[in-house]
């Protein structure tokens, strides 16, 4: 029963709670991000590069989680029958990236610092990605579940279609800056 | 059935690293200094003066197929790409060096390069060969993964 716990916190951590924890766990994410030299550009796209300022960090991580959460809170706004609070959308949405700290942590490890392609290095690190970036899309599934209160059809294509259009959004918001 | 999954993961891993270039990023303390050396004073002096509208004399630096390749005319139409996309060259700092497991006396070095209007540094690469000449110059962004 607990385990469930890893994929669905959402039933004990929501609202303001989820905003803070997930919150801290932005920064700190970012932080390490910017100390390793880990970018995320969208959720799809991760590249190594030691090259910018701990602001562009930060604004990779935060910019998809805002438009992700934006869209998410309208699409709850225009589909749900119940009243959506946006701390909640706001907040699951923060927290459920929390697993993306984990490629940053591991490549404070040398080997996994600098490397070359098709190494060993490179190969565990986006294995260790795809873990991350499963197990962040059932911890955002849920949040926009329980957040907007949406079943079957509605929910299923609301999520798709916003999950296509923040990857979009953050990416044209990223190149633009670049 | 759980112990049998790590010999298969060691085999993975193994097939995997098989596939890889074969080079080895080197400790300060393997680097050879002479080389590096070279390498930083090229780069310098080849973005410093394209910078300053002039060009980087070859004369016995680099080998004769880079000479050939980086004429007035290349070098120049090179930093005005450069300087159109990122802005003009500012400063470079050293980053690491490579060389391949089979030519170890080929040295890559890598340096990261500022230029004035891009948010991000570029990656300049100069390779010293084993008689201590250019062999190779690339410019691009930077990556922590060697490619």
């Amino acid at each position: 029963m607990k385990f469930n716990y890893l994929y669905n916190p959402f039933f004990l951590i929501a609202g303001f709670k989820s905003f803070i924890i997930g919150f801290i766990g932005l920064l700190l994410t970012s932080y390490l991000a910017y100390l390793t030299g880990t970018h995320f550009i969208g959720i799809l796209n991760i590249d190594f590069a030691k090259d910018s300022k701990f602001c562009f960090f930060l604004l990779e991580s935060s910019s998809h989680w805002f438009l992700m959460s934006t869209l998410f809170f309208l699409a709850g706004t225009i589909l749900s029958k119940s009243r959506i609070r946006a701390i909640d959308v706001f907040g699951t949405v923060l927290l459920s990236r929390l697993p993306f700290i984990i490629v940053p942590l591991i490549r404070i490890i040398p080997f996994f610092q600098s490397f070359s392609a098709y190494s060993t290095a490179m190969f565990i690190i986006i294995g260790v990605y795809v873990f991350s970036l499963i197990w962040f899309g059932l911890l955002v599934f849920n949040a926009f579940r329980i957040s907007c209160n949406l079943r079957n059809e509605k929910l299923i294509f609301s999520f798709i279609i916003c999950l296509i259009l923040a990857e979009i959004f953050s990416k044209l918001l990223i190149w633009l800056l670049t | 059935m759980k112990t049998n999954l790590l010999p298969l993961c060691f085999i993975v891993l193994f097939s995997l690293n098989a596939c890889s270039q074969d080079l080895k990023k080197l400790d300060n303390t393997e680097v050879d200094s002479e080389k590096l050396k070279i390498a930083q004073a090229f780069a310098n002096d080849f973005f410093s003066g394209l910078k300053n509208d002039s060009y980087y004399e070859f004369n016995d630096v680099a080998i004769d197929e880079l000479k050939n390749q980086m004429s007035e005319e290349n070098q120049k139409a090179l930093y005005k790409q450069l300087k159109s996309q990122f802005g003009d060259f500012q400063f470079l700092e050293y980053a690491e060096t490579w060389i391949q497991s089979n030519n170890k006396s080929v040295q890559i070095n890598r340096f990261k390069g500022e230029f004035e209007k891009s948010n991000k540094k570029l990656e300049i690469r100069v390779v010293v060969n084993d008689s201590n000449k250019i062999a190779g110059l690339w410019v691009k962004p930077w990556s922590d993964m060697l490619q």
